[in-house]
């Protein structure tokens, strides 16, 4: 069983993509073995309106809940953010997902911390965008600086059984900020964790509990995060943590 | 035959070479790569001086050393030296035993300094692997990118070029080497994002791409992934993975 923690569904702005639909992540999912994906709409990350892009998602998926399990994207830095993220939850969302970097506002802005509260009241998870694209390829007169994580440390000291999922790190973060991860419920996806067996270094930073497994497809080769970790070398109950155990803790 | 056409040894903090190639290699084993062309030394440079491209060499001839069989050196050269680099290319090459030659960021490539490298590479039939990227946050004043590779290109008709990286911002590389076909861009050095195989094999044909990883910065599964998981057919695949770079190469 392989949970994908990583994936979004809907037209990229920037190019052509194969498998942006459900149809085609499902079909890239069958051919690996991958036996469900938490979904998020690629239009959360640049509308203003986010409740259209929860919508178009809940759409997107629709007949195809049972494998593709849809995560609302919110902005705490726009009016409104509480009645979308009410509306998420009537509407079958299971967690929340913040790109700060295009939304304009960093981890120690007070609406964020806002945010955070009313979603460790609905005992969701939340899962931080620390980059969608390699800043080197975004579009000319697009540009948006990667997130800051200067202020992660406090945010995880006011929100310490908040389930936290930071996605598109690296193994250098994971060394950075070991001290943080211990009895906390603070996790990094694999989807941007390179070097050598560079998921073998981040579970020995961390530990394999904080570790899950993260695609970023259909933006990126769903393949490059079952190949990343073949070449970990990982067994037994650490690899079964990364593939499914933490993500089926981490929704409760 | 799956042979990487690009990656550079740097151990970690504290680890030895011998770790460091241990590690490459264990990796190397549970992904299937056979074969890795090594190039640069233990850590980056951007502007070595004579004895730094010295002790680069000689950190590539160390590590072939370690695993003869599995890695293939190759000469990296500077057009800030170029007398220095054709007695690299002897030591290394003709008597060593390396099967390429690699350019970094030193200068442009279309520097002149580069035209007795590449005429040596030509007699010898040595491919050259060279940096490109196309960074829209801005390159390094001397990091060439497809364009200044295909002026060099296009001075020297009978060398094989290797486009490391396929330009970085890959729809712009291959867009400008499509109809130059003594360059062939590699898969290696940026994130594995969906679609690069496909429209590389569309511009330039299978023929002419070849895998690189930029291990040991990049993951291999990251940038294999990219071949085995595109939707091309297996025979595209084999010559990406191996059979274009083992063409390219002398024995
Ligand atoms: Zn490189």
């Amino acid at each position: 069983m392989i949970i994908d923690s990583n994936c979004t569904l809907g037209p990229w702005p920037f190019r052509r993509l194969r498998h942006s639909d459900a149809a085609g992540l499902l079909g890239l999912m069958d051919g690996l073995g991958i036996t469900q994906a938490w979904v998020g709409a690629v239009e959360g990350i640049f509308y203003r309106d986010m409740a259209a892009a929860n919508e178009q998602l809940l759409e997107r998926i629709s007949g195809h809940e049972d494998r593709l399990v849809p995560w609302a994207v919110v902005n705490p830095a726009f009016p409104g953010w509480e009645e979308d993220l009410q509306e998420a939850e009537q509407a079958g969302f299971v967690g929340v997902r913040l790109y700060p970097n295009y939304h304009a506002y960093d981890l120690a802005d007070p609406r964020l911390g806002d945010l955070l509260g009313a979603v460790k009241a609905l005992h969701w998870p939340v899962a931080i965008y620390a980059r969608v694209q390699d800043e080197r390829l975004h579009h000319w007169h697009m540009l948006v600086p990667p997130v800051g994580f200067a202020g992660l440390p406090q945010v995880v000291e006011r929100f310490p059984d908040l389930p936290m999922v930071i996605c598109g790190q690296t193994w250098q973060f994971a060394q950075q900020f070991r001290g943080l991860f211990a009895g906390t419920n603070l996790y990094l996806d694999i989807s941007r964790c390179e070097g050598v067996a560079g998921v073998a270094d981040m579970v020995q930073a961390i530990g394999a509990d904080h570790v899950l497994f993260g695609s970023h497809a259909p933006l990126f080769y769903l393949e490059a995060a079952v190949l990343k970790i073949q070449e970990a070398g990982l067994e037994g109950t650490a690899r079964e943590a990364i593939l499914h155990g933490n993500a089926t803790r981490l929704l409760g | 035959m799956v042979i990487d056409c690009h990656i550079h040894l740097m151990p970690h903090p504290g680890e030895t070479q011998a770790q460091a190639a241990r590690r490459t290699l264990a990796a190397m084993d549970r992904l299937g790569i056979d074969k890795a062309c090594v190039s640069l030394g233990d850590r980056l440079i951007v502007q070595p001086n004579a004895t730094e491209l010295r002790e680069q060499n000689a950190w590539v001839a160390s590590t072939v050393a370690l695993a003869p069989d599995r890695f293939i050196g190759f000469v990296y050269c500077s057009p800030n030296h170029p007398e220095l680099s054709l007695e690299l290319i002897e030591e290394y090459a003709v008597r060593g035993g390396f099967r390429g030659i690699k350019l970094w960021v030193c200068q442009l490539a279309d520097h002149a300094g580069n035209d007795a490298i590449c005429r040596r590479a030509a007699q010898l039939g040595l491919p050259v692997l060279a940096h490109t990227w196309v960074k829209v946050t801005g390159n390094m004043p001397t990091e060439s990118t497809p364009d200044h590779l295909v002026t060099l290109a296009r001075r020297h008709p009978d060398v094989n070029f290797i486009m490391a990286h396929a330009g970085g911002d890959w729809e712009r590389g291959l867009r400008t080497v499509r109809h130059v076909p003594h360059i062939y861009p590699d898969t290696c050095g940026n994130d594995p994002e969906a679609g690069f195989t496909e429209l590389a094999v569309a511009l330039v044909g299978a023929e002419r791409l070849v895998f690189g990883s930029d291990a040991t910065g990049r993951s291999f599964a990251s940038q294999l992934a990219k071949v085995t998981g595109a939707d091309i057919t297996d025979d595209q695949k084999r010559l990406i993975l191996g059979d274009n770079l083992e063409r390219l190469m002398p024995a």
